[in-house]
């Protein structure tokens, strides 16, 4: 196995070589830990300093996405590790942790209780929605989006609304929905805010069967990113899937070029280039085979949902590929995971794919793949 | 309304797009008896963390900077890895410091020997590297026991991992051992060197200053089984007897005698000295390389009860091998015995450079001196 190979071990050329270099990181939020650190240092029992320590820790991740960040605010919160007894804001940093590792009902058992002690705490009721919604609980995210309506700006609460009532079978609705919040809330709203909404219009318009949209929102998106000069991997992702969809591989590669760092745009990029055929395609696949062992190794399980879909769209390993999303969707439930299971079940095992394929007419998921899929589907039924 | 901001911009990055990677080092360690060995790989972005490296506050990490701060790396790495075997504590001390290659960026690779003091099989790794500061690190194990291997993952929730070196079962250790044996002939250079010493003058021997070939193949197999297997005897008898501790021989000079014996084999296949019963010199030889591995097997830490299993396997690993070469070597020798090119191009050159490089064998180790790179 490939893990237990040993790296080979060199001396650099000369003391001038360059081996890492550390993330560009806002500065003014490095000098704040550090002064943290130290008071944390000093008074190892206050509340106060930890959990800002922690918030400080998780607003760099938010802007790297590098996840030792998350291992450091963990650290800062290690005296409550399972205190029911945590402060408030230690619940919603321990909620955002475990959602982070995928544990979502230990997640949602912190900001349930986080919004007993405070219903009005719209932070946790956007957290709240967000676990929902990956586990497949729409009604519980609905309602939690709700909560918003009074707590926030319109274009929070509305899109969260509009996401859910989208996945319910209330898409074209949905998409009126944002393309009017959209509308009204162009001047006020911070960018990022938009971005999200933009994110979300063009999944839905995708879902819908309308690519021209999907790729408005997608693009109007990136481009507000980019004139922020923001990385947001969720946005990027979703936009490469589209594009290779739409069979546009060479635009995939290039615009995620910068990116190899993160694994779930460096599997995009990898399967643009199978099948663009581009050189490198061997080596990309390799790297990611040797990050989803490494991450294996450590016993987490954050990445089936990409390695399911590594072994569908480049290993073309459908048994394994079938396990892998079977065993991602035991925990996530999104538009992404319910497309894994029916591919790799009908490469595979098309009576697998019977749990999916009930939660789909359950929900009454709007999706223009899911139904292709569908259909081919009842065809090996009627087939057999 | 700044906190929730971050939840915003949040809720965009958890679908699954996992970044980078997580803080790991891998913990290679190889333990034969009371001996230690291995390599611990650590991110240079975590011992940025944990000691400071880049001095110049660049955000580049060079590896001059690495270098000033080797000794602070190792002792810190070292302070937060323990080694015990029954309540005695093992001395752990780094062995050199390289870059390695992870899939996420450039580690310091930290070569690590230590030692135990008494064999005991209960051994136990305590392990909190980076824990206060990162509660997401991960310390991935590998721990090879004699081939067994073992890979487990120390957390913050589990800093210390217990293993029983006891249960091995004989027959699969005297297999190792047989693995041991051939593997000892085929990489112990001296070895080799002795083998080749004593086989060159098989398919023909100097006498009063001429070549005598071998008379036929039979005579010369069967002198070349009896040097290999009296040597082996006489390898197993003293090997053992250093083993149950009942002869003790200074290393050094075990070591030195052994290569006197490589010098004397090929002197003598131009200058004869001894030319019948080569398999006497061989036994007596024997005697001497045998004391001289003792210190090899001995740090393979033998459990008692498999102790004459062991050293029997190993032995037959060794003939074996030793059987093997001679097999390769024996009919090809043969057929060119009477060849000027075999005599004058092969025997005597062969044997005298066996001999000078048995010889600086010789004065190294009398020595404690390194002549050459081996």
């Amino acid at each position: 196995m490939p893990a237990c190979v040993q790296a080979q071990t060199y001396i650099p050329e000369s003391a001038e070589t360059v081996l890492a270099t550390l993330p560009d990181t806002d500065p003014s939020l490095t000098d704040d830990i550090r002064r943290l650190q130290q008071a944390v240092a000093e008074q190892p029992d206050s509340v106060e300093l930890r959990v800002r320590l922690a918030e400080h820790h998780i607003a760099l991740y938010r802007q790297t996405d590098d996840p030792r960040y998350n291992g450091y605010a963990q650290a800062a919160i290690a005296p409550w590790r399972e205190d029911v007894d945590a402060p408030t804001r230690v619940l919603l940093i321990r909620a955002h942790l475990n959602q982070q590792r995928h544990a979502f009902a230990l997640a949602r058992a912190d900001l349930q209780l986080a919004l007993e002690r405070d219903p009005r705490n719209a932070q946790a009721w956007l957290a709240l929605s967000v676990v929902e919604r990956v586990s497949g609980r729409l009604a519980n995210a609905h309602k939690a989006c709700a909560a918003l309506l009074t707590l926030t700006e319109t274009l929070v609460s509305g899109t969260c609304l509009a996401d859910i009532a989208s996945l319910a079978g209330k898409a074209p609705e949905a998409f009126a929905t944002l393309d009017r919040l959209l509308q009204a809330e162009s001047v006020d709203s911070a960018d990022h805010l938009r971005r999200w909404a933009l994110t979300i219009q063009g999944e839905v318009a995708w879902r819908l069967g309308e690519p021209e949209l999907a790729l408005q929102a997608f693009e109007a998106g990136l481009a507000l990113a980019e004139a922020n000069e923001q990385f947001d991997g969720y946005l990027l992702s979703a936009w490469a899937d589209f594009m290779l969809e739409q069979g546009r591989a060479q635009a995939v590669d290039r615009r995620l070029e910068p990116y190899d760092q993160s694994d779930a745009l460096l599997l995009r990029r990898a399967i643009a280039a199978k099948r663009i055929n581009h050189p490198n395609a061997g080596a990309m696949a390799d790297t990611l085979r040797r990050r989803f062992a490494a991450s294996q190794r450590r016993g987490d399980d954050v990445h089936l949902r990409e390695q399911a879909r590594f072994a569908l769209d480049i290993d073309n390993k459908p048994s394994e590929a079938l396990w892998l999303a079977q065993r991602n969707w035991a925990m996530q439930k999104e538009p992404a995971d319910v497309l894994l299971v029916l591919r790799a079940a009908l490469a595979f095992n098309p009576a697998a794919a019977d749990p999916v394929v009930a939660f789909v007419s359950e929900t009454g998921l709007q999706d223009v793949r899911v139904q292709t899929l569908l259909e081919r589907l009842g065809d090996t039924d009627a087939a057999a | 309304m700044n906190r929730m901001l971050f939840v915003l911009v949040g809720l965009l990055a958890c679908g699954g797009v996992h970044a980078h990677k997580p803080s790991d080092s891998y913990l290679n360690l190889s333990l034969s008896g009371q001996t230690v060995e291995g390599r611990w790989d650590i991110a240079l972005r975590d011992l940025e963390l944990a000691v400071g490296l880049d001095a110049d506050g660049n955000r580049r990490i060079t590896w001059g900077e690495v270098q000033r701060q080797r000794d602070a790396i190792t002792s810190h790495a070292l302070s937060h890895l323990q080694l015990t075997m029954g309540d005695q504590t093992c001395t752990l001390e780094a062995d050199g410091l390289q870059i390695t290659d992870h899939t996420d960026g450039a580690y310091a690779a930290i070569g690590i020997t230590g030692r135990c003091l008494q064999f005991n099989p209960q051994l136990t790794i305590r392990y909190d590297l980076l824990f206060p500061r990162d509660a997401q690190h991960r310390g991935l194990l590998r721990l090879d026991r004699q081939g067994r291997v073992e890979s487990a993952v120390f957390s913050p929730a589990r800093r210390s991992l217990a293993f029983d070196l006891g249960e091995t079962r004989p027959l699969r250790v005297a297999w190792q051992y047989l693995q041991e044996g051939l593997w000892h002939v085929w990489i112990g250079f001296d070895h080799l060197l002795f083998l080749a010493g004593l086989l060159l003058p098989i398919v023909v021997r100097r006498e009063q200053g001429r070549f005598v070939p071998a008379e036929n193949a039979g005579t010369a197999t069967r002198e070349v089984i009896r040097i290999v297997t009296s040597f082996t005897l006489a390898h197993f008898a003293a090997l053992s007897l250093a083993t149950l501790g009942w002869i003790d021989l200074p290393s050094r000079w075990v070591e030195a005698a052994v290569a006197l014996t490589i010098v004397f084999a090929a002197i003598n296949n131009i200058v004869p000295v001894v030319y019948r019963r080569l398999w006497l010199v061989a036994f007596a030889f024997g005697l001497i390389h045998g004391a001289g591995y003792a210190s090899v097997l001995s740090d393979l830490g033998l459990p008692a009860m498999a102790l004459a299993l062991s050293l029997f396997a190993f032995n037959l690993g060794v003939e074996g091998a030793q059987i093997a070469v001679a097999a390769v070597f024996l009919p090809v020798a043969y057929s060119l015995r009477r060849h000027r090119l075999y005599q004058y191009g092969v025997l005597i050159p062969g044997s005298l450079l066996v001999a000078f490089v048995g010889m600086v064998w010789f004065i190294e180790r009398a020595a404690n001196q390194t002549l050459m790179p081996w």
